[in-house]
């Protein structure tokens, strides 16, 4: 049961247009990633509650990594 | 690019049940990253106080369609029990910005919270809507941005319904565990949040109410309007023991 201020409709719109995410592990953190090719992906969101690895450079989102 | 994705997941997934140690080791991290990027790792800073972003839809039993942003139950649950039980860890900031979700997930995400011995404190930035207030009153202590609003509005049913008095009941006893949560965790009465959920007249497309920012706290809903460094302090406050 959904009790959310978004319409049912947007919530189970039918879209092509999305990404095929996937969580990996990437220097010991989750992370979130987007395949480029077969060797790389994407970062797409750190998965994380401690705020100092926000501040790690190689795990921000749009960082290109060789698959983990 | 869909066959692809599929063979990179099942190779990727056997990888990493074979390197879980390796991974975790910060020496190993530090080469890769040096290899990567030619750059050191920032030395690392452990901080005593987490943050949890619930952002977007918060999913639960069903998995909602991909272009909406989520923040999983099963995400959410096991970190809450990591910090609950690391030592390291002296208190949880939760900084929401949710347009709400699923009713099962939501609660149990508050109750978590609720039942937490460590210090917690949210903050409604943006948006803390439907789900969401069950949510931010359940932290110890709740901010909400100047502009951020709270949308408290009746739960929908939808699907089948069949008509008959049993569905109205049924309906009603799911909002009954919205409102007593509520009620239960924060300064409001069950009077006022039932007014603010059933008005008319101020919602577009739905009865119930939108409060923003200093209108939640009046309703006693929140206890203070704030921000970052509010939150913080108060955090911190709460870590050394004050009330």
């Amino acid at each position: 049961m959904l009790y959310t201020i978004v319409p049912e409709e947007y919530i189970f719109a039918v879209s092509d247009d999305v990404g095929h995410f996937q969580e990996v592990a990437y220097l010991g953190r989750q992370v979130l990633v987007q395949p480029v090719d077969q060797r790389r992906c994407q970062i797409v969101q750190l998965l994380s509650n401690d705020p100092s690895d926000f501040l790690v450079t190689a795990l921000s989102p749009g960082n290109i990594i060789a698959f983990p | 690019m869909s066959k692809g994705g599929r063979n990179l997941r099942l190779d990727q997934g056997a990888k990493t049940e074979d390197l879980p140690s390796e991974k975790d080791s910060p020496t190993s991290a530090n080469v890769e990253t040096m290899q990567e990027f030619g750059q050191l790792r920032l030395p690392s800073t452990e901080s005593n106080l987490h943050v949890m972003t619930i952002v977007g839809q918060i999913e639960g039993h069903m998995i909602l369609p991909p272009q909406n942003k989520t923040t999983k139950y099963e995400h959410i649950i096991p970190q809450l029990v990591a910090i609950e039980q690391n030592p390291k860890i002296e208190g949880l900031l939760v900084v929401l910005n949710t347009v709400g979700g699923d009713v099962e997930a939501g609660l149990a995400i508050a109750e978590m919270l609720a039942t937490m011995s460590k210090p917690t404190v949210s903050l409604v930035l943006g948006g803390g809507h439907s789900i969401g207030v069950p949510i931010a009153v359940g932290a110890r202590y709740s901010f909400i941005a100047e502009t951020a609003t709270m949308t408290i509005h009746p739960i929908r049913l939808t699907g089948l319904v069949i008509g008959v008095p049993q569905t109205f009941e049924y309906l009603d006893k799911m909002q009954e565990r919205v409102v007593r949560f509520v009620v239960n965790n924060s300064g409001i009465s069950t009077e006022c949040f039932r007014e603010l959920m059933f008005r008319t007249g101020e919602l577009a497309r739905d009865i119930g109410t939108v409060v923003i920012g200093k209108e939640a706290v009046q309703a006693r809903l929140i206890n203070e309007v704030g921000g970052l460094a509010q939150a913080l302090a108060k955090l911190r406050q709460l870590c050394r023991g004050g009330e």
